[in-house]
């Protein structure tokens, strides 16, 4: 893992077509301006590892007896 | 085309039912090829079975059947690049996660999987919205269906 410091302002280049700006640092917080094409998906960190969490949970495990309660919901 | 699985054995399926999700699914980024089928006849409930790893198999839900109001946005370019039309509208589904109980039952509403069944590809998105949780539960007023809205209620 590569680790960076940056100050407010400067940039950091991912390949040829992101980049992430520094735009403020604030007690805690700091805020990022990311520059992407369209087709990069750009997500949250905590969002993007619960909903992977969540579909690893959703694999079915066990028979398909478990949701024999759900044949009569039409 | 015949699929082996771990939870129906060796199934045949139509190929109209293989849905090419280029991308992956979150957490399994190398799942691109699924069967999709309804789990009974007129279930609100569908199947998303891997056409290559046996063990991966999903249970969909309809969200519309459940929650009226559901609603999110689909990126406006991705809807031209997609070619949906009111002729040809996505198709919304929800993964739902088993819990011991049916009762505990659980939907991600945070990331519906969007299918274009005329090309036959599709994509599960992730919306940021802070009404809808990843374990949204499912029946919270026991294992039923609500009664269907009166027509002149539905949304659009």
């Amino acid at each position: 893992m590569l680790v960076l410091t940056r100050k407010p302002g400067e940039k950091i280049f991912i390949g040829d077509n992101v980049s992430l700006t520094v735009v403020e640092v604030k007690g805690d917080s700091v805020r990022i301006a990311v520059d992407a094409p369209r087709e990069v998906k750009i997500y949250r960190g905590e969002i993007y590892e619960a909903i992977i969490a969540e579909n690893k949970a959703a694999v079915i495990a066990g028979d398909m007896k478990q949701l024999d309660g759900l044949k009569k919901l039409k | 085309m015949n699929i082996k699985t771990t939870r129906f054995g060796e199934i045949e399926v139509p190929e109209e039912c293989i849905i090419l999700f280029a991308g992956g699914l979150p957490g399994f980024p190398g799942e691109t090829k699924f069967a999709l089928f309804p789990y009974e006849k007129e279930s609100p409930f569908s199947i998303m079975q891997s056409v290559t790893n046996p063990d991966l198999t999903f249970l969909l839900a309809d969200p519309y059947r459940f929650y009226n109001d559901y609603m999110f946005e689909l990126d406006d370019q991705m809807a031209i690049d997609w070619g949906f039309s009111t002729a040809n509208p996505p198709h919304v589904y929800t993964v739902a996660t088993l819990k011991d109980t049916l009762e505990q039952m659980t939907v991600n509403l945070l990331a519906p999987i969007v299918v274009n069944w005329v090309t036959r590809i599709g994509a599960q998105l992730i919306i940021e919205n802070k009404h809808y949780s990843v374990q949204q539960l499912l029946f919270p007023e026991g294992v039923k269906m609500k009664p269907a809205p009166k027509e002149t209620e539905r949304g659009g």
